[in-house]
Formats: C-alpha cells, structure tokens, sequence
C-alpha cells in the first residue's frame, strides 16, 4: 500500500536534500557505490548532446566553436558541487533506512529525477553554454556577445529537448538497475545516443518507405518519445520491485 | 529480539568480515558490541539494521527479516552511524523533515535531549556545527525517535567529556522495558555502567556474548592480592593501586565488572575464556 503522505514527505525531504540523482546505491543493498563520478560524466554527455542539438537545430552565423566544450567542463563542475555533499556514504546510509516502501522511495524517486535532475542539467548546460559563447566569442573575435542568448535558451527549453531529456535519464535509470559494471553503462548510454542521433533518419525513412504520414517529429517529441520513457520506467520500477523482493 | 543464524558476510571473496555467527539479542537491555579495528562491529550493525544482506543464514529482528526493509521495521529501527550527515539545514529543518518518518518521536524529548547536551539554538545550520555538536543533535534525534531497537556505532566519538555523560543518563533515561539498544564502541570505558551485556567478536565469529550477571559470576575483577592461584589469572595490568587482575571466579566473590579488562583477558588468555563461559 503506497502511503501518498510519506511519498510527499519523501519528496520534500529530496528536494532538500536532493539524493534523486540516477544512483543505485539509493535503493540497493549496499551504499559503496558513489555516484559523483557518473553524474559527473553523465551531464557532460548531456551536455554534448545539447552541443550537437545546438549545432544542428540552431545553426547561427557567428558559431561560438568553443561553447560546447566551456559548456562540458561547466557541466562537470556543477553537479560535482550540488551533489559532493549529498553522495557522502553517511546521507545515503541515512536515506536507506527512512521507512518508507520500495514502490515509494521509487515513485518519489521518478518524480524528483523528472524535477530536480532536468533543472539541475538544463541550469548547468545554459550556465555552461552561456559562459562558453561569451568567452569563445571573446577569445576569437575580442567581443563578448550575448546577443543571440535568446536564442539559445529557446532551445534548450524546447519541447524537443525536454522529450528526449526525460527519455535520457529514464533510460539511465533503467541501465542503471540493469547492468551492474557502470563502463558498460556508459558504453550502452553512448550506443543509446547513437541510435537516437539517428532516429530522425529513421523516421524520415519509415514516412517515406512505408507512408506513414504521422510521423513526424511532433509524432516523436509528443508520442514516441514520452511513450519510450514512460515503458523504461515501467521497467525500473519492475526490476526495482524484484530487486527488494 | 534480534536473532543471528549461520550469518555469513564478505565484500570480497577472499576476505570474510563475519563467519558463521550465531547469536541472539533480548530485549530490555542496552548491549556492547566490542572488538578489534575491522573485525566487522559496524558491518554487523549494517546487517541488522538491513542496510547490508547477509551471504549466507539469517537475521530477524522480530517477525522482520531486515533486508526487506520493511516500513513498520525500519520505524522501529535506528542506525546512527559513526559518520553524521552534515547539511546545509538548520536543526529545526533537518528535525521537521526527518521526524516524519518516525511515528514515535517526540519533539519534547528531542529539546530536553538537547538542552541536557546544552545546544540551545535550533536555528543553527548544521554544517556549521563542530563534529561533536553534530553527532549531540543526531544522537538527541536517534534517541528522540524512540525506535524499538537503537543501534549506535561508536556514539562517543568526537564528544567531549561531560557529553558523554549526558550521553550515558540519556540512554538510561530513553532505554524502556521493550527496547533494545546496542553500540559498537572502542571507548569501552565510556559506557562501563550502563551496559546491561557484552558481545566480543573475534575474527568473523562471536568470542563471548554474556550478560554482566554472567560475566561477574564467572569471573572476578579487583586487586591482586597476591594469594591467588597464577593458574585462575586470565588477564593482569598494573595499577598504581596495585595490580588489577581478572581470574575465573571459583570462589562465587561479588565484583564489578570492568569492560576493558575483560576485553583485555578475552584476548590475552581466549582459550581460558572461552572455556570458562561455555562450563
């Protein structure tokens, strides 16, 4: 029986104290695994995804080449910070023992990684973005130009982007529970990239061959897209019930 | 009450923190985990308390097997833990957060709790308090939770002098009939008077668990009087009161039992010691 007080008071808890990162040691048995180093590496990826989202989606004529990568090392350094105090053992040991359910601590777990983790990558990923265009621009052309942030934000906050983000960190949650070795989950991360980047080919291929008319890229950011994730965290909250069984 | 069967645990292969332990706990009584560094004190704490699984065998604590983690075990269970979380809150908001998840704590308690540890402010953010004033406010929560079962790894850690006396009347004064609270510590002196029985692990396994009844009765703490038989002196250390001597007590003599002696003699003489509390 899922207790929707303790659910909030889990949430509000989190959102304090935020340990709704992609972690397994939240759940799982023991707390050895730190999560700073994949969060650390796994918002970069993000990052870069919006990198190339940027480069492709918004082309601009004065192309701040070096922005992506101020952006990545932004990315690291942010999240480190936010969360180097809530990854020590003891907050996780701490958060473990709260008596609260399995399917509670998930579904407080789902909702607060839909909150937090967005916000936390979307803040760090335009801070980083902003910060690299400025400087990029300064170092290549001697003028800081903010001009085109609009622009920029605008994409990051783009029905497209927030679609594929949800299904990102569903997906990095289900690989999370699923494969133990986190250099496979990386590699597997990586080769979800891969298949997304071409995904639109994919699309544009089944419209074409198969005449398919509804699927287009709206299909993919309304439909497909949250479709996806909503079935991979179907899937971590499966195995995560088997886990604690 | 806490019963260990068979329990076997390891990180690594190679390496068994914990071998083949049996051991069972009753309720009512404030009991003393002792050992040497990484014979597996905390470790145990962890399976009990369901933050670790057992390799092998069993725990139950109650009707609960802890690994499930159950929500009415873990409202009646509380770990605190050597290290305390710090963070940015102030103790009034880290309390009403955390409170919440505990149906017995008791606000009241946790203010008389603190003001015997004299912090006063509630309002200070916890990060940055000292060490030792962190672990007063996680020790007056633990204790202010009143969960069934209280199990505290190395609580005196980082208190100074009269805290840990607060510390002892603080567990006698939450300790009830039904509880049941047990603490791994290498400060056993600390705690000398208040704990009711005494479990020492010895290389992955249980090298006694014996109530202090037991233990005086077995065994005789005092001043060497020079007329006892060197055969009965498991352990001897010198005094400036003279020589204090523990030796298996034949005679049926009335003493106090002194938790660091008795570590000292378990190790010194196990044998000795160990036959002495399975006759």
């Amino acid at each position: 029986m899922v207790s929707i007080i303790r659910v909030y008071n889990l949430i509000k808890r989190d959102l304090i104290i935020p340990f709704a990162i992609p972690n397994r040691a939240f759940f799982k048995n023991s707390a050895r695994k730190v999560a700073v180093w994949r969060y650390a590496l796994w918002l970069p990826l993000f990052a870069m995804i919006m990198g190339i989202l940027y480069c492709t989606h918004s082309p601009m004529n004065e192309s701040p080449e070096l922005g992506p990568v101020y952006g990545i090392i932004f990315a690291i350094v942010l999240p480190y910070v936010i969360t180097r105090e809530h990854c020590k053992r003891s907050n996780r040991e701490f958060a473990l023992l709260l008596p609260a359910t399995a399917t509670e601590k998930c579904l407080a777990f789902a909702i607060l990684s839909l909150i937090i983790l967005p916000l936390y990558s979307i803040v760090s990923s335009c801070i980083g973005y902003y910060i690299g265009m400025i400087l990029g621009n300064g170092i290549f052309k001697g003028t800081f130009v903010v001009s085109y942030i609009h622009r920029d934000l605008a994409v990051f906050l783009s029905p497209f982007v927030i679609s594929l983000m949800l299904m990102i960190i569903s997906l990095n949650l289900l690989l999370s529970l699923l494969i133990k070795n986190e250099i496979v989950q990386m590699i597997g991360l990586f080769l979800v990239f891969a298949i997304l980047g071409i995904f639109p080919a994919v699309l544009a291929i089944l419209k074409d061959v198969f005449l398919l008319p509804f699927l287009t890229g709206k299909t993919a950011i309304y439909l497909i897209y949250p479709l996806i994730s909503t079935m991979l965290l179907l899937g971590s909250y499966v195995k995560l019930k088997e886990e604690r069984a | 009450m806490i019963e260990i069967k068979n329990l076997d645990f390891h990180y690594n292969k190679k390496h068994k923190v914990l071998s083949d332990i049996d051991l069972q706990l009753t309720n009512g009584r404030i009991v003393g985990l002792l050992g040497k560094n990484g014979v597996g004190k905390s470790t145990l704490l962890h399976l009990i308390a369901g933050l670790q699984f057992p390799i092998n065998g069993s725990i139950t604590v109650d009707e609960f097997a802890p690994q499930k983690r159950n929500v009415a075990f873990l409202q009646n269970m509380f770990l605190l833990g050597e290290e305390v979380p710090s963070t940015t809150m102030t103790i009034n908001k880290f309390v009403k957060i955390n409170s919440v998840f505990y149906p017995e704590f008791s606000q009241q308690a946790f203010t008389d709790y603190l003001t015997e540890f004299e912090i006063t402010d509630l309002t200070q953010s916890m990060d940055k308090l000292s060490f030792g004033t962190r672990k007063k406010v996680h020790i007056a929560f633990a204790l202010a939770c009143n969960t069934k079962y209280l199990l505290m790894d190395e609580p005196t850690n980082g208190l100074d002098i009269p805290s840990k006396a607060s510390l002892r009347k603080l567990l006698r004064l939450a300790m009830g009939d039904g509880k049941l609270v047990i603490i791994s510590t290498h400060q056993a002196r600390d705690l000398q008077n208040i704990l009711d029985s005494i479990v020492i692990l010895d290389n992955t396994n249980v090298l006694i668990s014996a109530d202090d009844a037991l233990i005086t009765q077995k065994l005789y703490f005092g001043i060497a009087k020079g007329d006892e038989n060197e055969e009965d002196i498991l352990y001897r250390e010198a005094n400036v009161a003279g020589d204090m001597i523990v030796k298996l007590n034949k005679d049926g003599q009335t003493s106090n039992s002194d938790v660091e002696l008795l570590f000292n003699a378990a190790f010194t003489n196990k044998e000795k010691f160990k036959k002495a509390f399975s006759e």
